[in-house]
């Protein structure tokens, strides 16, 4: 295929450079280096010349493509990784890493923060995109036909490369003469991209036409005067300008009206939280560690401002599939927050916290407002769930875990708590977990006997709180900070609790609970019901999972109390510096009907200890003498005859038998009817026929009913699998079948059909008793297999159903010529 | 044909009138038969609608809309989804444009066009002229217009002024015939659309005109070469004594044979008379057309050899000699070697031969040229004379191999086409080798070739 025109291949050529401009405009805020402009200009380099050098010397497609590849290879390492030229050895490495960040290179664009300048190699997507998008574009543009126009594809790609993997920040909007434009850079792209693109076809078919218009003007040996055609160009040039004014003013004054940009997501948006949230372990889990020695007395935070009634929530945990709670990181969405929130408390990190996550009151309302040297880092870095109401830190994922440190500080809103008397009002729905799940948590609830409003699950929680007991370990050594801090509040002895919230600790709690309150007997005092040991992990579990029994939907949340420390918390709250010792877990409850979310709090008391209640047995007060006579040996009768030991275990043995015969005849039924059922389609098919036939037969007319004979033993014919060539007349086709009874049919049929007299019922008769005689024949002749293959064909039905077909021109001899007619 | 189950049928027969049984047929479908009909006419239908609808469109909307739409979607669906606010501002401005741009589609036409050509077969090198005639039917004044007539590859503009109802208006176009070959005129387009050329309606006259621009050829003496005497062949005017065909009697001169003195004749006149016969001769000519390209080292040279080819097969045809102008059929690369196809051009008149010549063009996928005299010797067994037509490079030793596929006595002829070259003829034992530089120098050398 010979090149186009050159002043068409020139129009390709200035589209492609300028789409690749414009991929490198859009593209820079990822890269920010100034090799992106080489690595543009290589790429397309490589696309374009094999993709020229194919045109024009008719290579094959495949011959090209393998050049682009060889190409892109040679020029891939000195290109994108400069740095790697200088060790010869590790150029085979360097080459290695290159192709393979061809395909792993995307991801890694995603979860890295931009600007990446020339890291890694990170410039290799770019060069494999601006490649293969001007080799497709510039091949599919010189070829012919409609096809070319698929270029403007591979063209729009290279500009949405650097939309797609840039970053979301809004831009600030531009003043341009009336018009406020928002994200004006990016629109300027994108707008520029759609114009190349659309005066790139536009401008193809004008060169065609004028081609061709100049092509027969060559032709002519006169040459036709134009007059008048110069204020027609001219006013065409008008009306377009016109044309593309108005769609420009619409353009910049009607959009951004309608649209804000102010929540713009981008493709690394979704990636990186979800990959960070997918690394952390569960905070629930790791709940014991607060309080061991090492932590216990470490400074988390200091907090200053209004702390009275407020809490700090580290993480928030909703779902639990019965091994531990955890943040579902499919189903969160943590989005970057443009707004920042009103400052209330001041928040400032100390040297014992670390971890993602950000301590805040409330993460609706917006950011929190950073302080310090890395404020800016952090915004950036900030993302939250309005829903989850918890945020997190997204600072670098190639080491995840990095967030917070000591020093930085921020300010964040307090918030209003409003108490139960939402959740009291309320009444659960279905329980979501079941009972078959949880029976002991099932039969405690039961036993307690009360409803399912917010009013009980509020009771039972605090229930559960009453009769639970205190315990953060479960061996002294190493826990001796916390033993210490509750024997100074109270009497305290350490009871040791397994760690963990699985449901089968739920299950244990519960359990003990229930057993506890069995052997207590009627109507006992409250510290005998004290049976439970455990902490806020296990307590706050068992709440919610009951929360959810009990048909609400609940969430665990690890955070800190604010406000003055009372002497009776388990968990003291936090009065300005808090330490591991503060930290607690709480749930949260909601009924469906609600929206707000309702605070309940979970620690168990440590004041009274768990007592022991073992069920033992003791003697009757009025015992009773058992009499004692002795007794002999007394001989077993001897057995009489065999019929009565048959009698006995006949007896036996048809009561066993009636309900075993039952069984198996219902059984029987079941077996007999699934296979009914089954057959039933197949058996559409025969009693459709059955039907057809004793329609035919009962035609009430003789004539219709002989040729309706005829029919059936033609449908029986094909329905056998004896070939039955259409379009035959009926003599004709009883002579090529070869059967008597088909020659005697065919003749009365025709009799019937073309005589002067109509023929009598006996006639019609004596048909049917021929369509059966023939039918017999048939049956008995094949075997069975044939015979059911036969009673379940379609070919007969499928006949009748064809189109008509076209009529076929019939040649017809006319004296020496032969010549069809139509 | 039928199958005949309805009841159509009883009423037509059975019932004698004026003696005669009147038989009707008729189809009638019943039951699944019947649904199944109907429910793929149906289909049929709403599938042809669907076609056609998009058939319009396709026809309206340039590659240039459709990415104008496709922009407008795509802007939308990213301002939705993504709060992208430069997606709105495209989705925008490409909705307006495309909106903006449909007035233009409207209107019709009311236009009687017709294309006159003053004729329809020319020689190459000549220019024709054609007459335009546009005439307004409807009862309105129609705008300007611009009238695409599509003239082989080219297409020529004419701009159709303001006319009144009724009114016409006419032009004289001039088409350039240079070269040899086909040249379809047609069909003639009215194109409404915006001046971008977004959106384009076109309203066309179908039916194309074809102009056959036939080749160059000039005279060739008419001799009485190849002409054999054959009592199979045909009858010419030549008086002969002695022969089939009677022609007249004439008085007996001396040296007369007596075998042909008509006694009768001579008993009635009382001379002697001498029957007189009409020659009957047979001539059975070849040309053979090389259409190999290697074989020639211009395309001039290619050209010069169909005019030869031309020049000698019209010259036969017209002096009433059987005549058979092959050339090698189009062979695909993968079946060289195993396809042989041989083209015979009609030979029924000049013109036809003339009209077959046009489109030929010299190709690297043909047989050589031997395959095609042996081809040709099949196709037409009793030659008496042969022309190969070939260029300047085909091989001595290839043109000796085609000669000598031909019989003893039929005389073979190969004219080389050169231009530029110094017309000669050599004379070797099996064949006459005229090298042809210029078409004129043909005659002269057939001449001196005596043939």
């Amino acid at each position: 295929m010979p090149l186009p025109s050159p002043r068409s291949l020139a129009l390709t050529l200035a589209a492609v450079a300028a789409s690749v401009a414009l991929a490198v405009w859009s593209a820079w805020p990822v890269y920010e280096t100034p090799r992106l402009v080489i690595v543009a200009g290589v790429g397309a380099v490589i696309g374009v010349g094999p993709a020229l050098l194919t045109r024009a010397r008719s290579w094959s497609t495949w011959a090209g493509s393998g050049l682009v590849v060889a190409a892109f290879a040679v020029a891939v390492v000195p290109t994108t990784m400069p740095g790697s030229l200088s060790d010869p050895g590790g150029l085979a490495d360097a080459l290695v890493a290159a192709l393979a960040s061809v395909v792993t290179g995307w991801k890694h664009l995603l979860t890295i923060t931009i600007p990446v300048g020339d890291y890694q190699a990170l410039l290799v997507p770019f060069l494999a995109l601006v490649a293969a998008c001007t080799w497709g574009a510039t091949v599919l543009a010189t070829g012919r036909g409609r096809t070319a126009s698929l270029a403007v594809l591979p063209l729009l790609a290279m500009p949405a490369f650097g939309m797609a993997f840039g970053s979301s920040t809004p831009e600030a909007s531009a003043q341009w003469g009336p018009f406020t434009v928002p994200e004006p850079t990016r629109a300027t792209i994108v707008a520029a991209a759609v114009a190349v693109c659309a005066a790139w076809l536009l401008g193809r078919a004008r060169l065609d036409r004028s081609d061709a218009l100049r092509i027969a003007r060559s032709q002519a040996a006169t040459v036709r005067r134009r007059g008048g055609s110069m204020s027609l160009a001219a006013r065409r040039r008008l009306v377009s300008t016109a044309l593309i004014a108005a769609a420009v003013y619409v353009g910049l004054g009607i959009a951004p009206a309608t649209v804000a940009s102010e929540d713009r997501t981008a493709l690394r948006d979704e990636v990186v939280p979800a990959s960070v949230i997918a690394a952390q372990p569960s905070p629930l889990s790791a709940y014991r560690s607060w309080f061991t020695d090492a932590s216990y007395d470490a400074v988390l935070l200091t907090v200053s401002g209004a702390l009275d009634g407020q809490r700090l929530r580290i993480a928030t945990l909703d779902s639990y599939e019965g091994q531990s709670f955890t943040v579902d990181a499919d189903a969160a969405s943590f989005a970057r927050r443009p707004t920042v929130q009103s400052a209330d408390l001041t928040v400032t990190i100390g040297p014992a916290y670390t971890g993602v996550w950000v301590p805040v009151a409330t993460a609706s309302g917006g950011a929190p407002r950073f302080l310090g040297a890395r404020a800016s880092e952090l915004a950036d870095a900030y993302y939250a769930d309005e829903d989850l109401d918890t945020a997190m830190l997204a600072l670098d994922t190639v080491d995840a875990g990095l967030g917070l440190v000591a020093g930085d500080s921020y300010t964040i809103a307090a918030t209003e708590d409003d108490g139960t008397a939402t959740l009291a009002t309320a009444t659960g729905g279905d329980a979501t977990v079941s009972e078959d799940d949880y029976p002991a948590l099932a039969a405690w609830v039961d036993q307690q006997s009360v409803g399912r409003t917010g009013a009980d699950l509020i009771e039972l929680v605090s229930r559960l709180r009453e009769r639970g007991y205190l315990s953060h370990a479960a061996r002294e050594a190493g826990a001796e900070s916390w033993i210490a801090d509750l024997s100074s509040r109270g009497p305290y002895v350490f009871e040791p609790v397994r760690a963990g919230h699985t449901s089968a600790h739920v299950e244990a709690l519960f359990q003990s609970l229930l057993d506890q309150e069995l052997r207590a007997g009627d109507d006992p005092s409250d510290e005998l019901l004290v049976a439970a040991v455990g902490d806020d992990e296990k307590f706050a579990a068992s709440a919610a999972v009951l929360a959810r029994y009990l048909g609400f939907e609940s969430r665990v949340v690890v955070g800190i109390r604010l406000g003055q420390a009372d002497a009776s918390d388990g968990v003291p709250a936090c009065d300005g510096t808090c330490t591991g010792a503060n930290v607690t877990a709480w749930v949260e409850v909601r009924a469906d009907s609600t929206d707000a979310w309702t605070v309940l709090d979970a620690t168990p008391q440590f004041e009274s200890t768990p007592t022991r209640i073992r069920q033992g047995e003791s003697l009757p007060q009025n015992a009773t003498d058992a009499d004692m006579p002795a007794s002999e040996v007394i001989e077993p009768p001897s057995v009489q005859g065999d019929e009565t030991a048959d009698a006995a275990t006949d007896d036996e043995a048809a009561q066993e038998d009636e309900p075993v015969a039952l069984r198996i005849a219902l059984a029987g039924l079941a077996l007999s009817l699934t296979l009914a059922l089954l057959a039933a389609p197949l058996l559409v098919l025969p009693v459709a026929k059955v039907i057809r036939r004793s329609r035919r037969r009962r035609a009430k007319v003789p004539e219709v009913a002989v040729v309706g004979a005829w029919e059936e033993m033609v449908d029986a014919y094909v329905d056998a699998g004896l070939d039955v060539p259409e379009r035959l007349t009926r003599g004709e086709l009883a002579d090529l079948l070869e059967r008597d009874r088909a020659l005697v049919l065919a003749a009365m049929a025709d009799r019937a059909v073309f005589d002067l007299h109509a023929p009598t019922s006996e006639a019609a008769r004596e048909s049917w008793r021929l369509v059966d005689a023939e039918r017999q024949d048939l049956a008995r002749r094949g075997s069975r297999w044939r015979r059911l293959r036969a009673t379940l064909s379609l070919r007969s039905v499928l006949r009748r159903a064809r189109p008509a077909p076209q009529p076929v021109p019939a040649l017809v001899n006319t004296g020496r010529r032969t010549h069809a007619q139509h | 044909m039928t199958d005949r189950t309805g009841s159509h049928s009883y009423r037509a027969t059975g019932t004698p009138s004026s003696g005669a049984t009147v038989t009707r047929y008729d189809s009638e479908r019943r039951g699944l038969a019947a649904g199944v009909e109907r429910g793929r006419t149906a289909i049929d239908r709403g599938a042809e609608a669907l076609r056609r609808a998009w058939d319009a469109v396709d026809g309206t909307v340039s590659p240039a809309g459709w990415l104008l739409l496709g922009a407008a979607v795509a802007g939308l669906g990213a301002a939705l989804a993504w709060h992208w606010s430069e997606g709105a501002i495209v989705a925008a401005g490409a909705a307006m444009l495309l909106l903006v741009c449909v007035p233009f589609l409207l209107g019709t036409h009311t236009y009687a066009v017709e294309l006159d050509l003053e004729r329809d077969r020319v020689v190459a090198g000549t220019d024709l002229s054609a007459t335009l005639e546009i005439t307004n039917r409807g009862r309105r004044s129609s705008l300007p217009a611009v009238l695409d007539v599509p003239v082989g590859d080219g297409l020529v503009e004419t701009q159709v002024p303001f006319l009144r109802p009724h009114a016409s208006h006419r032009e004289t176009l001039t088409i350039g015939a240079a070269r040899r070959g086909i040249i379809s005129v047609g069909p003639m387009t009215i194109g409404r659309g915006d001046p971008l050329g977004v959106l384009r309606r076109d309203h066309t006259w179908p039916g194309e005109q074809t102009i056959y621009v036939h080749p160059v050829t000039t005279s060739i003496p008419s001799t009485s070469a190849g002409l054999i005497r054959d009592l199979e062949g045909q009858v010419t005017r030549t008086i002969v004594d002695s022969d089939l065909s009677f022609h007249a009697i004439r008085e007996y001169l001396p040296g007369d044979s007596r075998r042909h003195v008509n006694w009768k004749s001579t008993a009635r006149t009382g001379r002697l008379m001498v029957r007189q016969y009409e020659e009957t001769r047979r001539s059975r000519i070849a040309v053979v057309l090389d259409l190999h390209a290697g074989a020639y080292a211009s395309d001039d040279d290619f050209e010069m050899a169909v005019s030869v080819v031309a020049s000698l097969g019209s010259q036969a045809v017209r002096d009433g000699r059987e005549v058979v102008v092959a050339t090698s059929g189009e062979i695909a690369d993968q079946d060289r070697g195993r396809i042989h196809s041989l083209t015979t051009l009609p030979t029924v008149s000049s013109r036809a031969l003339l009209d077959a010549m046009c489109p030929l063009e010299s190709d690297a996928h043909v047989m050589p040229l031997d395959q095609v005299a042996s081809m040709t010797l099949q196709a037409a067994p009793e030659l008496s004379l042969v022309f190969l037509v070939t260029g300047a490079q085909h091989a001595w030793a290839d043109l000796r191999r085609a000669a000598l596929s031909f019989p003893a006595d039929v005389q073979v002829i190969v004219a080389r086409c050169e231009t530029g070259a110094e017309p000669s003829l050599k004379t070797a034992r099996e064949m006459r080798i005229a090298t042809v530089g210029m078409l004129p120098d043909l005659g002269h050398l057939l001449l001196r070739a005596s043939v």
